[in-house]
């Protein structure tokens, strides 16, 4: 996919979602249905990029869909609808792992990964993944949609609903963090 | 069917209709109307209006000045936290800094009224228990605007509830404005500062009542 199929793609499902949200504001069921059929997709992604591997990933993918339908009354058709979305999401997200409790136990590394890979791949995933959770969510975010998901700044920054201005100041701190993380473990940046 | 199918079929069938998007300037005018209505109610109720007022506005432009500052805070407070209580990415500095600096700018004019009062000092109107009836009038205010802001979706509650707080507490100090003495350390101590701590009550209630249900 380019990056302007990529940011097709965006845009359509942006109009998409506005428009059966707005549908589903006059009562459309089927609508309805189908928006929360590609929300759960969409939230799924998101929860990934933001909050990294999570065992109860679909605890909170459900729970933002509960927030999204009791919440559906607040959202303006008038405006965007990401950060409406993802906002609810980031706030049900971060209520769920809080609940969990033992975050530490809700990193799941891909045991997949771990079995097949060789020894240096993994431990550059495993620094990886150590490296990213000790970043802010902001700056984790930024990092993983620009360095992983290989969206563009300005991409990313629509999908976050922020500046490209914002985006590109949360990737450098995040981007310093790692930094001086991998100096104070000695490692030749 | 997996759970999040099963879901989504009964979330779709629970689905009602949706009668407008809200919109947090005309809810916070609502708050700002009725909250004024019953402050104006309850202290004229329990005491008169200031002899000499309509004077004192006429003759005073920086009297009409302060209470038009306080009135825009109340009502860029009142703004400000209902709309924390529709999902956004907000940046929540930007949402404070102006009812917050509006409010400090009202304190401001007091703090310099201590040496250059906009009105002559008078004992004129004096209440006997007006930081009390300013703590106890602020209630029903801050009840409707928590009820307003509770039809939303707060997700910061504590910060609705302190702006919301902020805002109901300002309403009986600005009143106090027009139907007690006129004395700025009076206003600053007796009005203000009882004002004030109704946002103090505000976060504890929104920390209780204002969450997404």
């Amino acid at each position: 996919m380019t990056q302007t199929d990529r940011v097709q793609a965006w845009e359509i499902d942006e109009r998409r979602w506005a428009q059966w949200m707005a549908l589903a504001h006059q009562g459309d069921e089927a609508a309805y249905r189908r928006l929360l059929e590609a929300l759960g997709e969409a939230i799924e992604n998101y929860i990934r990029v933001r909050f990294g591997p999570i065992r109860n990933i679909e605890d909170c993918v459900q729970e933002s869909l509960l927030a999204v339908h009791k919440a559906r009354h607040t959202y303006d058709p008038q405006r965007p609808f990401r950060p409406w979305l993802f906002t609810l999401v980031r706030h049900r997200t971060i209520d769920v792992l809080r609940q969990a409790k033992n975050e530490a136990a809700n990193v799941a590394l891909d045991m997949a990964a771990l079995e097949t890979e060789d020894p240096a791949t993994l431990h550059r995933r495993l620094d990886g993944v150590k490296i990213l959770e000790t970043l802010a969510p902001d700056h984790r975010e930024a990092i993983a949609l620009t360095q992983y998901g290989g969206y563009t700044a300005a991409e990313a920054a629509s999908w976050l609903g922020i500046s490209e201005t914002a985006l590109k100041a949360r990737l450098r701190r995040g981007l310093n963090a790692i930094g001086k993380v991998l100096e104070a473990e000695g490692v030749p940046i | 069917m997996n759970k999040r199918d099963e879901l989504i079929s009964e979330l779709a069938a629970d689905l009602k209709p949706v009668t407008g998007a809200p919109r947090p300037a005309s809810l916070a005018m609502l708050s700002l109307i009725i909250g004024t209505a019953v402050t104006l109610a309850l202290l004229l109720s329990l005491g008169e209006l200031r002899p000499g007022l309509q004077q004192q506005v006429s003759s005073s432009p920086r009297f009409l000045l302060e209470s038009i500052i306080g009135a825009a805070a109340v009502g860029t407070l009142f703004f400000s936290g209902l709309q924390l209580a529709v999902p956004a990415m907000h940046n929540l500095i930007k949402q404070v800094t102006i009812p917050l600096t509006l409010l400090s700018v009202w304190i401001g004019f007091y703090v310099y009224g201590l040496f250059d009062p906009a009105l002559a000092p008078s004992m004129a109107g004096k209440r006997e228990h007006c930081w009390l009836e300013t703590l106890l009038v602020a209630m029903p205010p801050l009840v409707i605007a928590f009820y307003i802001c509770s039809r939303l979706y707060p997700l910061r509650g504590r910060w609705s509830g302190f702006l919301l707080g902020l805002g109901a507490g300002a309403i009986p100090a600005l009143v106090m404005q027009f139907t007690c003495m006129y004395q700025a350390q009076h206003i600053l101590t007796h009005h203000l500062l009882p004002g004030l701590t109704v946002g103090l009550v505000g976060v504890a209630a929104g920390s209780v009542f204002l969450r997404p249900k």
